[in-house]
């Protein structure tokens, strides 16, 4: 790319310095055009003057008609002129004979007062504003012919011909006269000429300095580009040693693999070492990749499609790494297959973390497997002797009529479900915390009636509860069944256990409405109710209402910390004496 | 004609835990649910007694109500011995798994084996047996002439 930059920054140097000449002749034109359309301007003004002072001066001699005549046909020769070809400077030639026709007329209408000759010089001195020396020549030939016709015909004796009114104007004064005239004429033409050279070499100057200018603001630029690519170069190859990638370009016809430093850094090999061809790349791959590797590239080539491979990079001596290359083809300005270039990055770094990682996932699953076992395995063998006295208490209640051992198998039963309720808690607990999130579809009808049937055996005390479920599912709702089961069945054995004795029918009713969003979820009793103090603390860690309840103060707490794994919030409305409400939203999984 | 009050001839009952096995032949004495239960504290003595049995149909359980968590040899070890048996055994006996376990793992793969009938939560009660009346009538009642329709 460096290169690529400096060549262009070149060819544009080049090609500036091609045609200064032609350059410089569009300034020289631009510059003599501008003096030629300020001494227009002035023109304007003279002109209008001298045929001004024709009108004035033929008060004299009564010349109207000259003035007017000569004047006017002098205007109007030198405008049709310079109006019919504005691009030529024709008109200047004929102003410089208009000035020659002024001078006759001027000497004729003051009948020949020899001052009036002083008038060409005038404008011969105005002509020199076009800076060309050969405007001179039509004044000094109308004023040569002038000279001699006029001369001529009044030393003839002419009437009527005015040239002088000296007496003395024989062939010595004449002679000084043209060499004087002669002097002035061409003094005049010599400055015009003068004032142009100055002017052309002032403007190469002013171009010079100009080019010289450019040349030095095109230098510092190239420096400050080369020292910005320099820099840019520099911050590349910091960046690819940081990142630990290499970049490398293919010239595939040419068989020359282009590598950056790091590319030799992360194969741990000099430029010497891993020579340019591709082949020699190859050969620096674990055996067991190279075909694979070769595979993709040649796939990437045919297909001209980017590639990506990971692959094992073998150094004598040391350890080998794995390298992640990607790259893809790029074609030339007709869409052949050019070259190939990408990136090498080594990610040994990476891979061993990842391995380490597995490894250590791994065992993590494996103790939690363990766990678990153990947990279930305590949790059994805590219920065990448990379940054996329900089932002798179940015995003694069924054979005995005495009323006292049937009230203290009545409360060893309460006991004993208590502690029962208690192990079922902590495991339920100890699952939600270890378990990992495990999403299924969910049919609620079904999830219901399973938990319903499972807690008839609790529903059998002397008022029954009636338990009512309405399901409004129009899609399909994803959750995690195990958690959600733990919820619902807390909570409506919650609204069991604390069912009101005094109410004529008792009832629990659970409503579940799920769309694509989430599903809301309400259990209402017409229970004992909690009052409104409490609502906050319910949910807390072995929190009780009151110490009559049976609870282990775990139940709610084990709700809300489940339905925080599964996203979902809890919201509780309960009156002492009327019932308690409490409705959930648990969010679809299914379309997130 | 006393035969005829009871459910079933034969109920093998097979658990580790005394009180246990106490409990539940109470309960299927007092409900009338069989004539004889035949009681093992260890599923190799319950297998030993199957597999010499093997060719006395008139000596095997119609029910078999195991337990899971046994020492020596646990209630899927017993199905696993079990399912080596003829298949004339296999058929004419209904397996109930009986436990106090809380491991889904545990009734998930008590209820996948074709064999088990059910997974009954400890204590066996006049409920559970119930239960296990029902599902026997509608499961075995269309392939194998039953005693119960005798009751």
């Amino acid at each position: 790319m460096a290169a690529n930059s400096l060549h262009a920054a070149n060819k544009m140097k080049f090609k500036k310095s091609a045609a200064p000449s032609r350059e410089k002749t569009i300034q020289l034109r631009s510059f003599l055009l501008q003096i030629k359309n300020k001494s227009d301007k002035l023109i304007n003004y003279f002109l209008v003057s001298y045929f001004i002072a024709g009108i004035i001066l033929a008060y004299f001699y009564d010349t109207w008609m000259v003035a007017a005549g000569i004047g006017g046909l002098s205007l109007i020769a030198y405008y049709s002129t310079k109006w019919i070809l504005p691009y030529s400077n024709l008109y200047q030639y004929v102003l410089s004979g208009v000035f020659g026709i002024f001078m006759a007329q001027y000497i004729y209408q003051m009948h020949g007062l020899f001052e009036m000759h002083f008038v060409a010089f005038i404008g011969s001195a105005i002509l020199i504003t076009y800076q060309d020396w050969k405007l001179q020549i039509p004044l000094v030939l109308i004023v040569v012919v002038h000279h001699a016709v006029f001369g001529y015909l009044q030393y003839m004796g002419v009437s009527e011909v005015y040239f002088t009114q000296l007496e003395y104007m024989d062939l010595q004064t004449f002679i000084i006269h043209v060499v004087l005239a002669a002097i002035i004429f061409f003094i005049c033409g010599l400055w015009a000429h003068h004032f142009k050279e100055y002017s052309e070499r002032h403007i190469e100057q002013t171009f010079k300095m100009g080019r010289l200018q450019e040349e030095k603001l095109q230098k510092e630029v190239l420096l400050a580009m080369s020292e910005s690519l320099q820099t840019m170069n520099e911050q590349l190859i910091e960046a690819q040693q940081m990142a630990h990638i290499g970049s490398w370009m293919w010239d595939i016809k040419n068989n020359q693999v282009h590598r950056s430093q790091e590319f030799y850094r992360i194969f741990d090999r000099t430029p010497a070492e891993l020579d340019s061809r591709y082949e020699s790349f190859l050969y620096c791959l674990h055996p067991d990749d190279r075909k694979d590797v070769e595979k993709t590239i040649s796939n990437c080539l045919n297909n001209r499609i980017p590639f990506t491979f990971e692959a094992r990079v073998i150094i004598p001596g040391k350890p080998s790494k794995t390298i992640f290359a990607q790259g893809k083809t790029i074609e030339d300005s007709s869409g052949n297959l050019t070259r190939l270039h990408g990136t090498i990055q080594d990610i040994t770094g990476r891979k061993t973390y990842e391995e380490a990682l597995e490894k250590s996932n791994t065992e993590l699953r494996k103790s939690n497997q363990e766990l678990d076992k153990f947990v279930y395995s305590v949790s059994h063998d805590l219920r065990a002797p448990l379940l054996s006295m329900q089932g002798l208490v179940d015995i003694t209640e069924e054979e005995t009529i005495e009323e006292l051992t049937r009230e203290n198998m009545l409360m060893l039963r309460g006991s004993i479900r208590r502690l029962d309720t208690f192990i079922a808690d902590i495991l339920n607990y100890s699952r939600n915390a270890r378990m990992e999130i495990k999403n299924v579809t969910i049919d609620f009808t079904e999830v219901l009636n399973h938990i319903t049937n499972d807690l008839q055996y609790m529903n059998q005390s002397s008022k029954k509860v009636d338990i009512t479920t309405s399901v409004n599912q129009n899609s399909t709702f994803c959750s995690d069944n195990g958690r959600l089961c733990i919820v619902l069945n807390n909570l409506i054995s919650n609204a069991i256990r604390y069912h009101n004795p005094k109410a004529d029918n008792p009832f629990v009713r659970i409503m579940v409405n799920s769309n694509e969003k989430n599903a809301t979820i309400e259990i209402e009793d017409n229970g004992i109710g909690i009052p409104e103090q409490f609502h906050q603390k319910v949910f807390d860690m072995f929190y009780r209402v009151s110490e009559n309840s049976t609870g282990s103060g775990l139940g709610l707490y084990i709700v809300k910390e489940t339905l925080s794994k599964l996203k979902g919030e809890i919201m509780v409305d309960s009156q002492p004496g009327r019932g308690t409400k409490f409705t959930l939203t648990i969010p679809n999984i299914f379309y997130q | 004609m006393e035969a005829n009050l009871f459910m079933f001839d034969k109920v093998m009952i097979v658990d580790d835990t005394k009180i246990d096995r106490y409990v539940a032949s109470f309960a299927m004495k007092k409900n009338k649910f069989t004539r004889e239960i035949l009681e093992f504290d260890m599923a190799t003595k319950a297998i030993a007694f199957l597999e010499n049995n093997q060719h006395l149909p008139e000596n095997l359980p119609q029910i078999i109500i195991l337990d899971i968590r046994m020492p020596e040899m646990d209630g899927f070890q017993f199905l696993e011995r079990m399912s080596l048996l003829p298949q004339s055994i296999k058929k004419s006996c209904c397996i109930i798994m009986l436990s106090s376990s809380l491991d889904p793992s545990d009734h998930n793969r008590a209820e996948s084996n074709p064999v088990v009938k059910k997974f009954i939560n400890k204590p066996l009660n006049k409920g559970s047996l119930e239960e296990i009346r029902n599902l026997y009538i509608s499961s075995m009642g269309d392939t194998q002439e039953s005693r119960v329709s005798n009751a």
